[in-house]
């Protein structure tokens, strides 16, 4: 027994030094509270919190873990608690969820519980809410009911509006009151101001500032009640730049000079020649083009084709102006770019009698004595019937000689000159043919007309001469030549055939009256009938265009000139003539938008325009309306206490050149910002920047500029009523980590807490050594109880 | 000698000294004595970093070892140990026993995550003065000591080894193809090497759901690359670095592209031909029969589906405000449309215009219902209203089908640890509903690489981080790792006591035994 005890004493001792610690749970739930009672709270709110709280802390008295947010130290017995005191830690709900998940360790296995209105200075909880999912940890969250406030700005937003058009500022307000006024400012100057109003609960108030110049705007709005400042804040607004606009004119010298007075600081309008429209489009830095009287000629196919495919796919806009050098009269019947307008091209075409000047050369001589003369005075005759009064008409017999039966003369008095035909006679002699066509061709010379042409009637008898070289070199200048035989023999209309064709005229053989054909020299022509119209035509609007539908109309003077065009029934037509002709039209074109304006803007059709007020509004619209406003860039700052995201994502086309990201500074020097690229187009740049000052931000690509700016301390609220929207919802949350949501805090003492996994350790060193002490001590004992006389016997060590 | 007594007083002196010596040793042993030496109050961090920098070979391990063994040897009082696990989660409070640091350190291992030690250092080694004793990475730490922050003195028990000559996949991401295909998309990878050679296309193998793929692969320089017109089908896409290394974390990247698969849309007889034409053309919908239809569409007063998402044509009633109308189901977040008609499609021009024509203003409202609907005026789409010929009516009827058939979201890349980059708002009618309710009105932060769930959503999670990637070549400086000093003795006081106690025990049972003592 002894050697048993000893031994047992070594064992233990031998344990003891080997250090054992014994693991436990802790088998009873160890609430972690977050109990708010900061000010923004009602005081019966924070009462009802308080006593929830004290509810699941005394589950377990002297346990638990407690994180309050303002207000006095609550009394109950807890293991650890932390006070955040009123200001900004206290107003950060992501702190303290952050605090309570450090209470639980690794391996834990307990449950939070907030006691909260949801509301927080920061949204900056994703990385605490990662973490809870990450760890299983779930939250119950009790609601509490916010204090009613007074009346104050939640949030502010703002429009991006480009040069010259207004800013809209968009301002949240939370709580309650009554004759409220909003103001914004920039520096001193006030920029707008609204009207009274009430809020009670939450309500949106939209302002409308006037268009500003490009660039970032430090704004300050106010919130005034009865007269008196209640509320402000600061923010930067952002206005883009002005839309770059290309201007290609084929008549307008200057044109863009006028154009862009017209059109204002929200385009910036960039002249150049039609030529050189191709390489620039290709750049893909523009909104849009303005074609102005641009005639297809100086606009080749290749480019019109190249323009439309940058219209239809990258969605340029495209504007088409114009008078006499464009549509129709521009040549652009047919063209490729005729299909991409809103209107359709009229190739109108009108009939034309031309003017026609005459001499008939009849032969007189005796060879035609009897019938053949008397055929020829009836073609003759009905040669010259087919005249007006425009026409010139003239007639030479020749014989042995020439001379004019009637010199050459207007025809009006046709039947006279058909009484002097009739009273020509046959005479005797050589015929001297040559001499009489040189008489008409000196004739015809000097008249103007737009034909001139010599008939010949003969038998062919004549002397032979010069004939084919003095036909050939009338037809050269202008003087046509046919000829009728009358009679004759095959010899004779082989060569009057032969002289019609160096005449370039024709050739008839008439052998008898029957035969006669009626000479029509006179053939009316379709020419294209001008496509431009001078004079003064009234105009008639689409009503409520809603293009401009702040734009006031009235006083729009006449058109002094337009190009006609038919009018395409999928497009808009927004402006009309008196009789129905198109003057503005515009339509989708892909992924573009094309706009037609049937006169020259700045030029000969709207010289009176320059005088009616609205026309530069009216005109800007219609521009800005046609253009490519789409930004280049989708542009995000985020800021995280002291990081700053920039993201910019591309939104035309991939695989461009990464863009320039620049934080401008308040004096105005830009600093490059390094940016990774993502994703296809997405570019993201992280890096530390201090909240105080306000992230200005360029992005500038592809020759465009995109500002962004964020405010500074936009991401947290730095002082003032916290505002309810941006809280945390705590139902979702519940939700989300697999807690309980109570709408009331009287419903505490439903929550049952779980046990905790907490693990307990307790070392076992001290306890072996006192085991060990307590054996020594029962050896002692053993050692000397008096009724042990074999033992006395066994000990004794001979 | 005569038998002892219980109650006799000690006639031997030897033994009653032995006696009391040895409970007196015993008690004190038992009551743990430490003697301090050097200052008792120094508040001792220990930062055991768990991300994907100590996922090399067994650098974790090793780490766990030598801060177990510092820890020990750290006063309870004194010491705090936290684990690098992307929250600085504690693993040892003051005071508590060694033991539960084991315990809780068991089956922990490092995670393919970015080192969020000088962040967490920053935040909360506040209160000097503090000694930071770091186990982890010196790419991690390296910053932090650059910074040397005002009352912090920062040593390190362990720093894993470097990988020279380090390659990584660093970028990831997945956008709408530039084709405007809605059922494709585009994917842009990046892959460096930390010694700055090239990688080129044949060093990744690229994989879909473990088959490996072999697409056209568009080299745009630096490392990068451009997979252009993937079919968005849902499935996982993975590139691999051929030749691994020592760093496995970014060896692999993957991406999982939407499920954008045609969205099957039934058209009831009352679809006017506007919308029809629209559906048809677009290959982003499938016309098929209502049985099997994701998103019906029709006038109201037809017989549609009342179990599936709906899009429906109303008459304009009297008295009505809302020509729009978007119905989602509670437990939804709430859908963020702006308040203007943007997210619809419309231009200011078409709002203006439908509003002259509805002779009210166009607005939208947003309702809870059962399931997703969106309702519109009918005369909204009339042959001869400006919205019909208008650009953004093709966009409004596909941004709205594509919100009722609640497909997969566009995340453009899911970097471990990184804030999530859902762009469904910007490419559609507005935030995934999922993410959204994750969001909690702020962002949604991911945790390690691998998969994370999202209410039924699977995310693929990558390390993706170019600062990693380089890093891990970095070697730390020298002989930056010291041990720790130990200016306490408290176990070795303990360990004499009970040396001793069982030395004197040994020699007083001798002693008995030859009946020295009694």
């Amino acid at each position: 027994m002894h050697l048993l005890i000893r031994c047992t004493i070594f064992a233990a001792l031998i344990a003891a030094l080997t250090q054992p610690s014994l693991l436990h749970h802790a088998g009873r739930p160890e609430p972690i509270v977050i109990l708010d009672q900061r000010s923004s709270l009602s005081p019966s709110a924070r009462v009802q919190a308080a006593e929830a709280a004290r509810v699941l802390l005394n589950q377990t008295p002297g346990s638990g873990v407690l994180i309050q947010l303002g207000g006095a130290p609550l009394s109950v017995q807890t293991a650890h608690r932390t006070v955040l005191k009123e200001g900004a830690d206290a107003n950060s709900l992501s702190a303290a969820l952050a605090e309570a998940l450090n209470a639980l360790p690794l391996g834990g296995s307990g449950e939070i519980t907030a006691i909260t209105d949801g509301a927080s200075r920061d949204r900056h909880w994703d990385g605490v809410v990662e973490a809870l999912l990450r760890r299983g940890v779930p939250v119950n969250t009790i609601a509490l009911q916010p204090a009613p406030r007074e009346a104050f700005i939640a949030d502010v937003r703002l429009s991006a509006p480009g040069a010259g058009e207004r800013l809209l500022v968009t301002v949240d307000l939370e709580g309650a009151n009554q004759a409220l006024s909003l103001a914004v400012h920039e520096g001193d100057r006030q920029l707008a101001v609204s009207s009274d109003f009430a809020v009670d609960g939450s309500r949106s108030v939209d302002l409308a500032v006037p268009p500003q110049t490009p660039g970032f705007h430090p704004l300050r709005i106010e919130l005034s009640h009865a007269g008196q400042l209640a509320d402000h804040v600061e923010t930067v607004a952002v206005i883009q730049d002005a839309l770059p606009v290309l201007y290609a004119s084929g008549r307008q010298g200057g044109g863009g000079r006028f154009l862009q007075q017209l059109l204002g600081p929200g385009v910036a309008v960039r002249e150049t020649t039609p030529a050189a429209v191709a390489d620039l489009i290709r750049e893909r830095r523009y909104a849009g083009l303005v074609l102005d009287d641009v005639p297809a000629t100086r606009l080749w196919p290749v480019a019109q084709r190249q323009l439309m495919h940058t219209v239809q796919e990258d969605g340029m806009g495209l504007f088409v102006s114009g008078g006499e050098a464009a549509f129709s009269s521009g040549g652009y019947f047919g063209a490729p770019l005729a299909s991409a307008l809103p209107v359709t091209i009229r190739q109108d075409q009108k009939s034309e009698d031309p003017s026609v000047a005459l001499v008939v050369v009849i032969d007189t001589s005796g060879s035609m004595l009897g019938a053949p003369l008397d055929l020829g005075k009836q073609a003759a005759r009905l040669a010259i019937r087919t005249l007006g009064p425009a026409d010139s008409v003239g007639v030479v017999e020749f014989y042995g000689g020439r001379q004019w039966v009637t010199p050459l003369q207007p025809a009006r008095n046709i039947p006279e000159i058909e009484r002097a035909i009739s009273r020509v006679q046959a005479q005797g002699g050589s015929e001297h043919l040559f001499d009489a066509l040189q008489e008409a061709y000196y004739g015809l010379k000097n008249t103007e007309a737009r034909y001139k042409h010599i008939l010949i009637i003969s038998d062919a008898g004549v002397e032979p001469d010069r004939y084919p070289e003095l036909i050939r070199h009338m037809a050269q200048e202008q003087v046509t030549t046919s000829t009728l035989l009358v009679g004759g023999d095959v010899a004779g209309e082989t060569r009057m055939a032969q002289w019609a064709r160096l005449g370039r005229g024709r050739f008839y053989s008439v052998r008898d009256e029957f035969s006669l054909v009626e000479l029509n020299l006179k053939q009316p022509q379709e020419k294209p009938e001008p496509g431009y119209r001078r004079g003064a035509f009234p105009l008639r609007t689409t009503s409520n265009a809603p293009w401009w539908r702040d734009v006031n109309l009235g006083g729009m003077p006449p058109l002094e000139g337009y190009a006609r065009a038919g009018e395409r029934p999928e497009a808009q037509t927004f402006l009309r003539t008196s009789k129905g002709d198109p003057i503005l039209a515009s339509w989708q074109y892909g992924a573009g938008r094309v706009t037609a304006l049937m006169t020259e803007p700045v030029g000969e059709g709207t010289r009176s325009w320059s005088a009616w007020p609205t026309y530069g509004a009216w005109l800007s619209r219609a521009v800005a309306r046609t253009m490519d406003r789409r930004p280049g860039f989708d542009v995000q700052v985020i800021r995280y206490f002291d990081h700053l995201v920039i993201s910019a994502q591309r939104l035309r086309a991939t695989g461009g050149d990464a863009p320039e990201i620049r934080l401008v500074g308040l004096d105005g020097v830009a600093t490059g910002v390094s940016a990774e690229e993502k994703a296809p187009g997405l570019f993201i740049a992280d890096l530390s920047f201090e909240p105080s000052r306000p992230a200005l931000v360029e992005v500038q690509a592809d020759g465009r500029l995109e500002r962004v700016a964020s405010p500074a301390f936009s991401d947290i609220v730095a002082d003032g009523p916290v505002p309810q929207s941006k809280g945390l919802p705590l139902a979702q949350l519940a939700r989300l980590t697999g807690g309980t949501h109570l709408a009331n805090p009287s419903e505490a003492d439903s929550l049952i807490l779980k046990a905790s996994g907490e693990l307990g350790a307790t070392d076992l060193w001290s306890w072996l050594c006192w085991f060990a002490l307590a054996l020594y001590l029962t050896e002692l004992a053993y050692r000397r109880w008096p009724s042990r006389p074999a033992f006395a016997r066994q000990e004794r060590v001979p | 000698m005569p038998p002892k007594a219980l109650w006799d007083r000690f006639r031997d002196w030897l033994a009653y000294l032995f006696i009391l010596v040895i409970a007196l040793v015993l008690w004190v042993a038992g009551a743990q004595p430490e003697i301090q030496v050097g200052r008792a109050n120094q508040r001792q961090i220990f930062y055991l970093d768990a991300s994907a920098a100590m996922m090399g070979d067994d650098a974790f391990d090793r780490a766990k070892r030598a801060l177990i063994a510092d820890v020990r040897a750290t006063p309870a009082e004194q010491r705090e140990v936290y684990l690098g696990d992307g929250g600085g989660t504690r693993l040892l409070s003051p005071g508590e026993n060694v033991a539960l640091l084991i315990r809780r350190l068991s089956g922990v291992a490092a995670a393919a995550r970015p080192s969020e030690f000088e962040a967490w250092a920053l935040a909360h080694v506040a209160k000097p003065p503090t000694a930071l004793r770091y186990y982890g990475a010196w790419a991690a730490a390296k910053d932090l000591a650059a910074r040397r922050p005002d009352g912090v003195l920062l040593s390190y028990g362990y720093l894993a080894p470097p990988t020279p000559g380090n390659r990584g996949v660093v970028n990831l991401g997945v956008t709408p193809a530039a084709s405007g295909d809605w059922t494709r998309a585009d994917v842009q990878v990046e892959a460096v090497a930390a010694d700055g050679r090239t990688i080129g296309a044949g060093d990744l193998r690229f994989s879909r759901n473990g088959t490996v793929l072999a697409p056209t692969v568009l080299p745009l320089g630096r490392g990068r690359f451009r997979l252009d017109g993937l079919e968005a089908d849902g499935r996982l896409l993975t590139v691999t670095l051929k030749a691994g290394d020592g760093f496995p974390a970014d060896d692999t990247a993957s991406i999982r592209l939407p499920d954008h698969r045609p969205i099957r849309v039934s058209l009831s007889p009352g679809v006017p031909s506007t919308i029809r034409d629209i559906v048809r053309l677009d290959t982003a919908f499938q016309i098929t029969p209502v049985e099997k239809a994701e998103v019906v569409m029709g006038r109201e007063g037809e017989s549609l589906r009342v179990d599936k998402p709906a899009f429906v044509l109303t008459p304009r009633q009297e008295g009505a405000t809302f020509a729009f109308t978007v119905t989602h189901p509670e437990e939804e977040a709430r859908v963020h449309l702006p308040s203007g008609l943007a997210r619809l499609g419309l231009g200011e021009a078409d709002a203006e215009g439908l509003a002259d024509r509805l002779v009210r203003p166009v607005s939208v409202d947003v309702a809870v219902g059962p399931r997703r609907f969106v309702s519109v005026w009918s005369s909204i789409f009339d042959q001869d209203a400006d919205f019909a010929k208008s650009a953004n009516l093709p966009l409004f009827v596909s941004q709205s089908l594509r919100w009722l058939a609640d497909r997969d979201p566009w995340i453009a890349y899911a970097q471990a640890g990184a804030r999530l980059s859902d762009q469904s708002g910007l490419y559609g009618l507005g935030e995934d509903r999922r993410i959204a309710a994750r969001a909690l009105n702020g962002e949604v932060r991911v945790g390690a690489a691998g998969v994370e769930d999202f209410d039924g959503l699977p995310l693929a999670v990558s390390l993706t981080d170019r600062r990693q990637t380089l890093a891990a070549a970095e070697p730390p400086p020298p002989d930056a790792v010291r041990r720790i000093e130990r200016r306490g003795l408290p176990d070795l006081m303990f360990r004499l006591l009970v040396l001793a106690a069982a030395g004197l025990l040994l020699v007083e049972w001798r002693a008995f035994l030859r009946g020295a003592i009694t």
